[in-house]
């Protein structure tokens, strides 16, 4: 229900807000409506669709990106919030190294069904490996639980991570041997 | 072991990855609403508050005031009919005059932002006389209040079989009677319903997240009054279906396009969650009354059953679904006497209509409860009892019809028991349960099903499939079926279908999204029918293109067609591989000899004969068959229910894909657990009060069941290289086995899904105070 004194309709200027931050390691500075959500802006502003909207509210990970480090659900960040701050979304993470081991294994055991929660799952899978190099079972489903999924019953999903996580190490290792 | 012939294929039945994994897991897929057009205005519909009324007043003036708007419309402003019913005309495409549910779309709105649409749509003004509401199946049935002027009842299938219901009765040794009850089901694909439409070339052109995009053609030509020619629709990538895309989304896409074709401007109409959760379809809740006669010797010999389904509001698809539940309601078993009765019943409630099942999953629940308890009752193991009156060539079914190929049931009930270790695990959860320590209890459950390919008896005219399939002069391939991609693999599959008839590589193959200028009306993307139907009709395309493609390579080989093999983009002799012709050149040559190389398919359902009155006859010309066993764990203190694990056998014919096969059973699995344990909608007064994902809670990561599937692989002399559908029947038999074993850890059979655990936890009091009173006695 929208705010009987506030109406997005008639926004006017003083309504924009300024913001200044990074995505995906390139600076943008945009004049945005003070209602818009970081999804909003990356999404529609600065077409980067991989970031789904499956509810809106935070409730199912398909808009997950990286803030600061830090996994966010992007419907819920505001835009007045957001100067200063670092996104990664998909598009930026599928161009790394150390991303390329997850997208493989996501595709080498079709942890992908319908694809609508995969982008958000995938930018997960990428945190929780930047955060424990062989995470135990639980670390992956803890770390994965605030991604819904209808398609797979996540079975795939979590084969994938161990795999990736296992290709990773192997990697690290030759780096560390060469 | 393989077989000789199995040998001989070399994609299909192997391990081949997605062919839309990348754009996928990449996020840059489209979806549809990641298209955008120049000038596109967004739509928002303005819903019933009420569950039953008139309408008195509609005002949009306040709507039309607010900045950005650029319409308002109202039944009065249809440019065709407003009418939505796809299989009966009882449904409007906006409300006139009546209101039947909460949540019935009145007005549709555009705006030239999201933000004004929605907030136009809260400005427009509905004045309202409400009448009574039928709030639930026991009231419609009686009739006292009437939801639609014809009366109450949407449909009711009968099946009678074998002689007097009550005279078999009372030949049973013993006679079981429950009646069950279970919710709705709310699909929850990830994706919300949506599309986007536009004016082209005088016509509209609809993109979006459908299942039939045909259907979607039919409703948009009526609704803005065009003719089919001039209704283009284009499929966007689908973020996920399982029934509730199959009808519904002709609703807004009709809406979308009447706007579009009035403003003359690209309309998207995205549902955002809570609207989607309260207007959308549902599986249909039931009561359902079952009465079981067993022998002595363990066998069924009579069954009675009454089901009595929500319908909803409109028809919608009720009367499909439904009929397929009189199919489904024995179970596949043979029995000689049954007499059913299965009603859909008019309420003031939403729609309900297809999911994942299509009306099978409450009555298999049902039945399956049933023999658990006949089982625990009378001593008899779960699987022999079931094996003992399992359908088998040559038998009858509750339908009588005559069971004649690829019945692999035993075989999944005799490996279900095995791989899932069942007497062992029997065994570890008997001495784990006597320990009162334990914080939980350990259960075990099983059920198995059957299930009806295609589309049936009662939809046989709308059981037809194209293809187009083009080979280009460099040797790549064009495909474009009628039926969709959704998740559950479509393109993957039927890839390796042509790719194996065509003797080309999988990689070599480019799919079209579906298209209805390009292939013709192949019916719905339903009943698990993809494989079978688009696969069989892109094998009537390609066994014509191989015949072109063998004539060349016969002139290049100089070898007799039965010398030639081709496999993987190659045209090989069969005796020397180092004499070959790629698939390229072949393509080439036949290019420069004006040989075309591109041509349409077509494949119709097997016709069945089917009487209705009785429901006896065949009822569908095939069946897939499975069984699953649950391992769950009951908290003793908080009631909570944790699926360990599940054990799936499949009969699905050949196996297409084994990778992708397991992948949709346990996507299956945690649907079907979700179901059984957690999910769970709450309406009040008509109204759906868990509109979101926080009250409508569906499995995460947390409730994470480790799945082992297994194949029997009966092959279907109908299917493309024997295979059977697979999509729905991985759901169906998982809430009764889930239930089953919940109810085997409780000790007491659960009469209601979802089994929640407020109610698991009366259900252990109740039965330790039971325990503790024979004690003191
Ligand atoms: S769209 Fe952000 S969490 Fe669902
Ligand atoms: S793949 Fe469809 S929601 Fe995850």
């Amino acid at each position: 229900m929208p705010n009987k004194s506030f109406s997005a309709a008639n926004l006017e200027l003083k309504d924009m807000v300024d913001i200044d931050f990074t995505v995906n390691s390139v600076r943008r500075v945009l004049r945005v409506p003070c209602n818009y959500t970081l999804l909003d802006i990356i999404r529609y502003e600065l077409k980067l669709t991989g970031a789904k909207e499956g509810c809106g509210m935070g409730e199912c990970g398909a808009c997950t990106v990286i803030m600061d480090g830090a996994l966010a659900p992007a419907c819920l960040v505001l835009a007045t919030t957001l100067s200063g701050r670092d996104i990664w979304t998909i598009e930026g993470i599928k161009e790394k190294e150390d991303a390329k081991p997850i997208i493989d294994a996501f595709i080498a055991r079709t942890a992908t069904q319908c694809g609508f929660c995969t982008p958000g799952m995938v930018v997960a899978s990428y945190h929780l490996l930047t955060k424990y190099e062989s995470p135990t079972d639980e670390q992956i489903l803890e770390g994965l639980s605030g991604n819904l999924c209808r398609c797979t019953g996540y079975v795939k999903i979590v084969e994938a991570v161990k795999e990736a996580a296992k290709e990773l190490n192997t990697l690290k290792k030759e780096g560390r041997d060469a | 072991m393989l077989t000789k012939k199995q040998n001989l294929y070399s994609v299909v039945g192997k391990k081949v990855n997605r062919v839309d994994a990348l754009e996928k897991i990449d996020g840059s897929a489209r979806y549809v609403d990641d298209l955008a057009f120049e000038d596109m205005l967004f739509a928002k519909m303005v819903c019933s508050a009420i569950p039953s009324g008139r309408i008195k007043k509609i005002d949009k003036s306040r709507a039309l005031k607010l900045k950005g708007v650029a319409a308002v419309l109202t039944a009065a402003d249809i440019t065709g009919l407003n009418k939505i019913g796809c299989v009966v005309d009882d449904q409007p495409l906006l409300a006139d005059k009546i209101v039947r549910f909460a949540g019935e779309p009145i007005a549709i709105v555009a705006a030239e932002t999201r933000e004004a649409a929605e907030e136009a749509a809260g400005l427009v003004d509905i004045e309202y006389e409400p009448l009574e509401a039928v709030l639930n199946v026991d009231d419609s049935f009686c009739e006292k209040v009437k939801v639609h002027p014809k009366g109450n009842t949407v449909c009711h299938y009968k099946v009678r079989k074998g002689g007097d219901i009550d005279e078999a009765f009372s030949k049973s040794f013993k006679v079981y009677e429950k009646t069950f009850t279970i919710n709705y089901q709310e699909h929850l694909y990830l994706e919300t319903q949506g599309c986007l439409a536009l004016v082209e070339n005088e016509g509209i052109t609809v993109h979006g997240s459908f299942q039939c995009p045909f259907y979607v053609q039919g409703a948009v030509a009526t609704a803005v009054g065009l003719p089919l020619s001039k209704v283009r629709v284009i499929q966007s990538v689908v973020g996920g279906g399982f029934g509730g895309k199959e009808d519904v989304p002709s609703e807004y896409a009709a809406k979308a396009a009447l706007l579009a074709f009035v403003l003359k401007r690209p309309v998207k109409l995205i549902l955002d969650r809570a609207q989607d959760l309260m207007v959308s379809s549902k599986r249909h809740p039931m009561k359902m009354e079952y009465k079981v006669g067993v022998t002595k010797k363990g066998k069924i010999n009579a069954l009675k059953v009454r089901a009595l389904a929500d319908s909803g509001a409109y028809t919608t698809l009720s009367t499909v679904v439904l009929f397929r539940t009189s199919v489904h309601f024995g179970g596949p078993y043979v029995i000689p006497n049954v007499c059913g009765d299965v009603i859909g019943l008019y309420t003031n409630r939403v729609p309900c209509g297809a999911y994942r099942g299509f009306g099978t999953p409450q009555v298999i629940y049902a039945m399956e409860s049933m023999i658990n308890i006949i089982c625990n009752d009378m001593g008899f193991d779960p699987f022999e009892f079931r094996k003992n009156n399992a359908l088998k060539k040559g038998a009858l079914s509750i339908n009588s019809h005559k069971i004649k190929e690829s019945c692999g049931l035993i075989e999944t009930i005799d490996k279900a028991r095995k791989e899932s270790d069942y007497d062992k695990r029997k065994k570890e959860f008997d001495r784990w349960n006597a320990d009162e320590s334990k914080r939980t209890l350990k259960g075990l459950g099983v059920s198995s099903i059957f299930y009806g390919m295609n589309l049936g008896a009662k939809g046989w005219f709308f059981d037809k499939a194209g293809s187009h399939i083009q080979i280009c002069r460099d040797g790549s391939v064009t495909l474009c079926v009628g039926n969709v991609e959704m998740g559950q693999g479509a393109k993957t599959v039927l890839a390796q279908i042509a790719a194996e008839a065509l003797g080309c590589q999988v990689g070599d193959i480019n799919f079209t999204n579906v298209d209805t200028n390009i292939v013709p009306d192949s019916g719905p993307t339903v009943a698990s029918r993809t494989t079978v139907m688009s696969g069989n009709a892109l094998l009537d395309a390609a066994n014509k293109l191989r015949k072109k493609l063998m004539n060349a390579a016969v002139e290049v080989l100089k070898l007799k067609v039965n010398q030639i093999m081709a496999k993987h983009g190659k045209f090989y002799n069969i005796k020397d591989s180092h004499q070959f012709v790629t698939f390229a050149d072949l393509a080439k040559k036949c290019y420069f000899d004006n040989v075309s190389l591109s041509d349409m398919g077509y494949y119709v359902s097997p016709k069945v004969e089917y009487d209705m009155q009785n429901g006896q006859g065949e009822p569908y010309y095939v069946y897939s068959y499975a069984t699953a066993v649950s391992e769950v764990e009951v908290d003793k203190k908080t009631g909570e229910v944790h699926v360990n694990k599940m054990t799936c056998a499949h009969d699905v014919g050949r196996v297409i894909n084994p990778m992708l096969a397991s992948a949709q059973i346990e996507g299956g699995v945690a649907q079907g657990v979700g179901y059984a344990i957690m999910e769970n909608m709450v309406s009040e007064k008509g109204h759906i009060k868990t509109l979101g994902l926080s009250t409508y809670v569906i499995p995460t990561t947390r409730d994470f069941a480790e799945v082992k599937s297994v194949f029997v692989e009966d092959k279907s002399k109908d299917g493309p290289y024997g295979a059977k559908g697979l999509g729905e029947p991985s759901l169906m038999p998982v809430v009764a086995s889930v239930v089953n074993a919940i109810s085997n850890a409780a000790g007491c059979q659960f009469d209601h899904v979802p089994v929640l655990p407020e109610r698991v936890w009366e259900a252990l009091n109740e039965k330790k105070m039971r325990d503790d009173e024979s004690e003191v006695r």
